[in-house]
């Protein structure tokens, strides 16, 4: 049976996982792992949420948990759309690449 | 119980930490659906045998097929990895120092009791609908699942509604997005 | 084991009220639908869509309006996750109204540009229904998924036209930042969950007043959720996608976006942060008013270097979110009896700035040339001697922006500023004025540039016709940003009555 103790732990792994993310996002190019880094992140959230929820006694960490899984299947759906798009037109996937906007 | 939380927890750390440094983007998603699988196994080991269910079968399955494929489709190159120079030392710092920060202040910050967390205890407002505590023992009585689908379909039914919006919204845009132009418009 | 033990929690099911009371987002919603559906029926003739769009805003309007008066002091839906109140009605109609302007000039545009597909208008509803949901938020949940449900259709129409690279990378900065953005504000949400136990507003409310201490993850959380809000209004240093988004989406799509978005982001950063976190005043304070100034400073800075009108306008909307900003920052100080508070000055900042933004891309949405935008302050010079009334038109809302009586844009800079002066935060007005007196520059030049007369006045000009539609929503715009100018009382009383009425209320303050 898991106590109060391992709570910290797990608010750690969320940090960690959140953190790690957002550095990703600012340090790789390449859209796609960009995008993944993004779902680390919001699956940090989710991990704080659960865990929360877990020594809260309540349910509501799992149903935003469950909400946010949604949205993110959503936005992978449009993110990879727009990202298939691009290609199509010709262009190399590069974060640094999105050039033709800052003339 | 805990040992098998603590070899999870190492695993999703250490998978996550692939997804960021792997070179090539395949490596990236490979890694991300260890590190949403083991993910997955902390949600089962923290009583949330739905959000397990959900996220092996959305998440690590569909979402992770979705990027493979993709990945297939658009052969991204391998980046070259950058150089190790100050940049990558604030990167290192700051993740690093974020974790230990949170879990320090977990661990001194919140006091704990036999109800839970301080949290729990505080501001329990006097709401129908919020009085109700789940320790996982009667939770598990009742029926896990039965009582998460019975929160979300009576209480949080108004934000569940709005995710079929969302959803509807995801599906037009990709297949606008996809669809060759027609002739003339 | 098929014996059933009885469920842990009584389940209610909502009232059917609750259903009637959401009119107004079951309209548009239904609208989002049905257009779907109309798409495949009116073939080549989709003017006809436009029409129905407008029909299914003008409903919602009708029904906020009618919530307006209906709602009274204001009561929750769905047990508390939703807000049935004065201020998420006057919210309503802002951002219905707004909508529906862009919808005018749109099949215009579109057809210019070729880019005319069904999907844009069934895209527009849903984009508002997600604001429309971030207004009436009263959980967090709500407000997360409202949030990505304007977001997802804002990143699709962004990208609307398919076959240009502009418009493709726009989309895709859009959306990594805004993924990178949601991320925060979840994270943010998740603290403020654990450490409170609620993800509704009002007992998260209740719960930080029977606190009195503040800890360090909580606070963690408030600024990680200020941080996502900060996002979706283009506050700096948040701003940084908002002048290239703007100029590479379509040019009706960045009118609708631009006002749009800020109204529901205030609406919820309001609710959020004057009302709920109300007790915790003391600590986010410094971060507003810091987010604020600097977005001011440097909106404007960057704007007087500007030399196309999209570029110009998407940073003088930074400059415009942050006056707005001010009016959070005051929260619900006030030392006077004066009834010029923050809220107050926000919701008629929000009202005045969606009119005169509104206005302002319109005109470059309706000048745009085939295939093209021509907004470069060059393109402009001369457009006095050519289409005298959209010159008159864009001086006025260039005017307004810049803050000059009797517009609608002096008067919410006055409220707001005042409402600052109000609470003891003079230094906080000072440099709001500061800001404008900049922005008359780069505002003033793009005026004078259209009252110049033309090199060459033998040149073809590549400026649209004015349709009909086209010069209804310039009229609606240009009267609205005269009228409630002279009428300041409509407005601002609508404004004060939304204030007295907003959800969680809060018991005493000081």
């Amino acid at each position: 049976m898991l106590t109060t103790d391992v709570f910290p732990y797990l608010l750690g792994l969320s940090a960690f996982m959140f953190s790690l993310g957002a550095a990703g996002v600012l340090i790789r190019r390449n859209p796609l792992v960009v995008f993944m880094c993004i779902e680390l992140m919001l699956n940090a959230g989710n991990v704080a949420l659960v865990a929360y929820g877990r020594f809260l006694n309540s349910q509501e960490g799992q149903i935003f948990a469950f909400m946010v899984i949604v949205v993110a299947a959503a936005e992978v759906v449009v993110g990879l759309a727009i990202m298939t798009t691009i290609f199509r037109l010709g262009r190399k996937l590069d974060v640094d690449d999105l050039s033709e906007l800052n003339e | 119980m805990t040992l098998l939380l603590g070899i999870v927890m190492l695993l999703a750390a250490i998978s996550a930490l692939g997804v960021v440094l792997s070179r090539q983007t395949l490596y990236s998603a490979l890694s991300l659906v260890v590190t949403l699988s083991m993910v997955a196994v902390i949600f089962l080991l923290l009583n949330a045998q739905f959000l397990f269910a959900v996220q092996i079968i959305i998440y690590a399955g569909a979402v992770m097929v979705l990027f493979v494929f993709i990945i297939a489709l658009l052969n991204p190159e391998a980046e070259d990895r950058p150089a190790f120079d100050w940049r990558s030392w604030i990167g290192i710092a700051a993740v690093a120092g974020i974790t230990i920060l949170v879990f320090v202040t977990a661990r001194n910050g919140i006091t704990y009791n036999d109800g839970g967390l301080r949290g729990a205890q505080i501001g329990r407002v006097s709401d129908p609908y919020h009085t109700f505590s789940f320790p996982p023992d009667a939770v598990n009585a009742a029926g896990n699942v039965q009582t998460v689908a019975g929160q979300l379909f009576t209480t949080f039914i108004l934000p569940f509604e709005i995710t079929s919006l969302l959803l509807l919204v995801a599906a037009i845009g990709a297949v606008y997005l996809t669809r060759r132009e027609h002739s003339g418009s | 084991m098929l014996a059933q033990s009885a469920p842990l929690v009584p389940l209610v099911t909502p009232s059917a009220n609750d259903l009637l009371d959401l009119l107004p987002e079951l309209i548009v919603g239904f609208g989002f639908i049905a257009l779907m559906l109309l798409d495949l029926v009116v073939g080549r003739q989709r003017w006809w869509l436009a029409v129905a769009a407008i029909v299914f805003l003008a409903a919602g309007f009708g029904a906020s309006v009618w919530g307006w008066f209906d709602s009274g002091n204001g009561h929750t839906l769905y047990f508390g996750s939703f807000a049935y109140d004065k201020f998420s009605m006057f919210i309503n109609c802002v951002l219905l109204f707004s909508s529906a302007l862009v919808i005018l000039i749109s099949p215009h545009y579109l057809n210019r540009r070729g880019i005319h597909h069904g999907e844009y208008y069934a895209l527009i509803l849903a984009a508002t229904l997600g604001m429309m949901l971030l207004a009436g938020a009263m959980s967090l949940m709500v407000i997360f998924l409202g949030i990505e449900g304007l977001s997802l259709s804002l990143y699709i129409l962004s990208g609307f036209s398919r076959t240009e690279e502009r418009s493709q990378e726009a989309a895709l900065k859009y959306l990594l930042l805004g993924g990178f953005a949601s991320g925060f504000l979840l994270y943010g949400m998740a603290l403020v969950y654990g450490e409170t136990g609620h993800t509704q507003l009002q007992q998260i409310g209740a719960a930080l007043h029977s606190t009195t201490q503040a800890d360090p993850m909580l606070l963690a959380g408030v600024v990680l959720i200020f941080v996502g809000f900060a996002f979706k209004a283009s506050l700096v240093p948040f701003h940084t996608w908002t002048p290239d988004v703007y100029q590479g989406a379509p040019t009706s799509v960045t009118t609708f976006m631009s006002v749009t978005t800020k109204v529901a982001a205030f609406a919820v950063i309001v609710r959020v942060f004057t009302y709920t976190f109300v007790s915790l005043y003391s600590h986010w304070e410094v971060i507003v008013a810091v987010v604020a100034i600097a977005s001011i400073v440097v909106g404007n800075v960057a704007a007087l270097t500007q030399t196309h009108v999209k570029r110009m306008l998407a940073y003088s909307s930074i400059a415009q979110a942050g006056y707005i900003l001010i009016g959070v920052a005051v929260g619900t100080l006030s030392n006077t009896s004066s009834s010029i508070t923050g809220t107050t000055g926000v919701l008629y900042y929000l009202a005045a700035y969606a009119v005169t933004q509104i206005g302002a891309f319109a005109v470059i949405t309706i000048m745009a040339g085939r295939g093209e935008d021509l907004d470069s302050y060059d393109g402009l010079r001369g457009l006095a001697y050519r289409r005298p009334f959209v010159a008159a038109a864009m001086g006025l809302f260039l005017l307004s922006l810049g803050g000059f009586p009797p517009t609608v844009g002096f008067f919410g800079k006055f409220f707001v500023f005042a409402a600052a002066v109000n609470a003891n935060l003079t230094l906080l007005a000072l440099w709001g004025i500061a800001g404008s007196a900049i922005s008359v520059f780069y505002y003033l030049r793009v005026a004078l540039l259209m009252y110049q007369r033309p090199k060459d006045e033998q040149q073809e000009y590549p400026w649209s016709r004015t349709t009909i539609a086209g010069g209804t929503a310039l009229l609606a715009a240009a009267a609205g940003t005269l009228v409630f100018g002279i009428l300041v009382a409509v407005v601002f009383n609508g404004a004060q009555a939304a204030q007295n009425a907003i959800l969680p209320a809060i018991a005493s303050t000081r």
